[in-house]
């Protein structure tokens, strides 16, 4: 019948957190008939781990109001940072949920094992769902297996940074950054999307992209880098490396599971971002990245997959695609600093 | 103040006088620090407090080079365009330049020597203590007058809150848990909370005030009128039923 639209802040907005506004969604956030939408203000991080399940309204949109995104690196938007340990970051149930959209999910190394779970329901219900340009970070656990998002259903994860995924349980417990439905039928997509640092330490297996090789999965135009296991367990950046009825290609890995036309493998993730260190991660491609103009056009369908991590649209562009979540642009000029001696130590007059 | 949101009416997910929120004091005085502290309204306090809820601290020491402090040890070690041992590096002029793109970044101190932070954020309450002692020491605000959740109007319409006595953040959790069960072999959600109040028999409110918490027309804010309730007293935990009652 309509749309609601709430604010949902700390700051005088509609709802001060996203806890209350899923259960407001029965009536005034949105109610029977009515697409609900949710815009999350950057006015302090959500310390909360809010499961929103309601499905009296038609559909259900979580997303970062307009000029509160993230700028691509943690901190920076609107946001979740747990500040205690919880089981989960952010829990999607129900068969209506459109988009969850430019938000940032920090675990904040607090014990989570899951940092966003999209649970559709049984069966595998139609229409559109997707995790659109948002940010999963900072899982560790010690007790059990760890997803960075994991997915249930149709679903589209596309243009989303996921990193720093990391599972100290020992033992068999997996770990896995992306991990895309079990079961056939399920139709489910990763698009774009950039994993790094997928950690594991044991016998179990550790994944940057887990794919069932199903032929209604894909997962194209991915970057995944650095997947580890300190124990004996197996680490690879993509499953099925040799997928026999998913579609899989134009995938860049920095081992050599990327499979498919236009893959490209053994590549480092220090050639690839703009910083992969600890604490100032920024997983922008730099300047001669190998991702650059690498990836295929998908054009703009499913919807949004052509919108990159920072906004750009690719399509109307006219971009040669790069592969995953960033579109590479020549950045802004560069505050360059004038230093005299050099190197640490030296002498640093401000440009 | 801590503070429960209580559920008012039976919805499809909630139950009347479920817990759907809980506020205990560290989350409180924190969500205040963290608005004071604002890029937008006060850079000098945002620092302050990335600085004391951070783990590393960013300085930029060349064009290439950045050091990087580890604020609980106090270890240092210099990254750059070229990988270390661990195979990290940073673009540094192109990371800054990122950064100071958005208005309300984050990157403090002159161009060429601009540092940052990053890394696992803590909010212990000794953390707390010096970013509050900060704010008061730099600007008329005393936490004192920040000791409320800041609910809108419009959620005081909707749910009832309760001052109570304090809280852990486990127990924070606990009272945000749904009310699980094992049917055939499988824990089950059966409820989407465990814990509730009975809030218009268990609080000794009068009928005009449980009429007009039910009403909703206007914002109903027991915290300015009653003393914290003793959760022992109130919180009821729901029991899950046996497989033939379901």
């Amino acid at each position: 019948m309509g749309t609601i639209t709430k604010s949902i802040g700390s700051d005088g907005r509609d709802y001060s957190t996203i806890t209350l506004w899923d259960a407001a969604l029965g009536g005034a956030a949105g109610g029977s008939g009515n697409d609900a939408i949710g815009e999350v203000y950057n006015d302090s991080a959500f310390d909360e781990s809010p499961t929103v399940a309601d499905n009296t309204p038609d559909t259900i949109t979580l997303r970062a109001a307009s000029g509160e995104e993230h700028d691509g690196t943690a901190g920076t938007g609107a946001r979740i940072v747990r500040s205690t340990t919880a089981s989960f970051l952010f829990k999607f149930d129900g068969t209506n949920i459109a988009a969850i959209e430019t938000l940032e999910f920090d675990a904040n190394r607090k014990s989570n094992s899951t940092a966003v779970e999209i649970i559709t329901g049984s069966g595998n219900p139609s229409g559109a769902r997707r995790l659109h340009r948002c940010l999963a970070h900072g899982l560790l656990t010690t007790s059990d297996t760890t997803t960075g998002v994991d997915c249930d259903g149709n679903t589209s994860v596309q243009n989303c940074l996921i990193y720093d995924i990391d599972n100290q349980a020992g033992g068999a417990a997996a770990n896995i950054g992306l991990k895309l439905p079990t079961g056939s039928a399920r139709d489910s997509q990763a698009f774009n999307c950039t994993v790094h640092n997928v950690n594991k330490n044991g016998t179990g297996s550790s994944t940057g992209i887990s794919v069932n090789d199903d032929a209604s999965n894909t997962c194209q135009n991915c970057i995944v880098t650095d997947t580890n296991n300190e124990g004996v367990g197996s680490a690879v950046d993509f499953s099925p490396a040799s997928p026999s009825n998913a579609t899989m290609d134009h995938n860049l890995s920095s081992d050599n599971t990327a499979s498919g036309t236009g893959s490209l493998t053994s590549k480092a993730s220090a050639d690839q971002y703009v910083s992969n260190a600890e604490g100032s991660e920024d997983l922008h491609l730099a300047s001669g990245a190998d991702a650059i103009d690498a990836g295929s056009d998908l054009g703009t369908s499913p919807a949004s997959v052509e919108i990159d991590i920072d906004g750009r649209d690719r399509d109307s562009e006219g971009d040669t695609w790069d592969i995953g979540a960033d579109e590479y642009v020549a950045a802004p000029p560069a505050s360059k600093a004038h230093v005299l001696g050099g190197g640490v130590g030296g002498y640093i007059i401000g440009a | 103040m801590p503070e429960l949101a209580l559920k008012i009416g039976d919805s499809a997910t909630y139950e009347d006088g479920d817990i759907v929120d809980a506020f205990n004091a560290r989350r409180i005085r924190r969500v205040h620090a963290e608005m004071l502290c604002h890029p937008k309204r006060n850079r000098a306090l945002a620092e302050v407090f990335a600085g004391e809820t951070r783990e590393y601290k960013f300085e930029r020491v060349s064009n290439t080079e950045v050091r990087r402090t580890n604020l609980l040890t106090n270890e240092s070690d210099v990254l750059s365009d070229r990988p270390n041992s661990n195979g990290e590096q940073i673009k540094v002029s192109l990371f800054l330049a990122r950064r100071k793109a958005c208005p309300r970044h984050l990157i403090f101190g002159d161009v060429g020597a601009e540092r940052w932070y990053g890394g696992v954020a803590a909010y212990s309450d000794d953390v707390m203590d010096r970013v509050w002692a900060a704010i008061e020491t730099q600007t008329r605000h005393r936490e004192n007058t920040f000791r409320r959740w800041p609910f809108s109007e419009g959620e005081l319409k909707q749910f009832l809150v309760l001052p109570v006595d304090d809280f852990t953040d486990l127990a924070r959790e606990e009272y945000k848990a749904p009310l699980l069960q094992e049917q055939n072999g499988q824990v089950v959600q059966v409820k989407r909370r465990k814990h509730g109040v009975d809030w218009r028999k268990g609080l000794g409110l009068s009928a005009k005030e449980v009429a007009d918490v039910v009403d909703g027309g206007k914002p109903v804010d027991l915290r300015a009128s009653k003393q914290p309730f003793g959760r022992e007293g109130i919180v009821r935990v729901k029991k899950a039923k046996l497989a033939g009652e379901l």
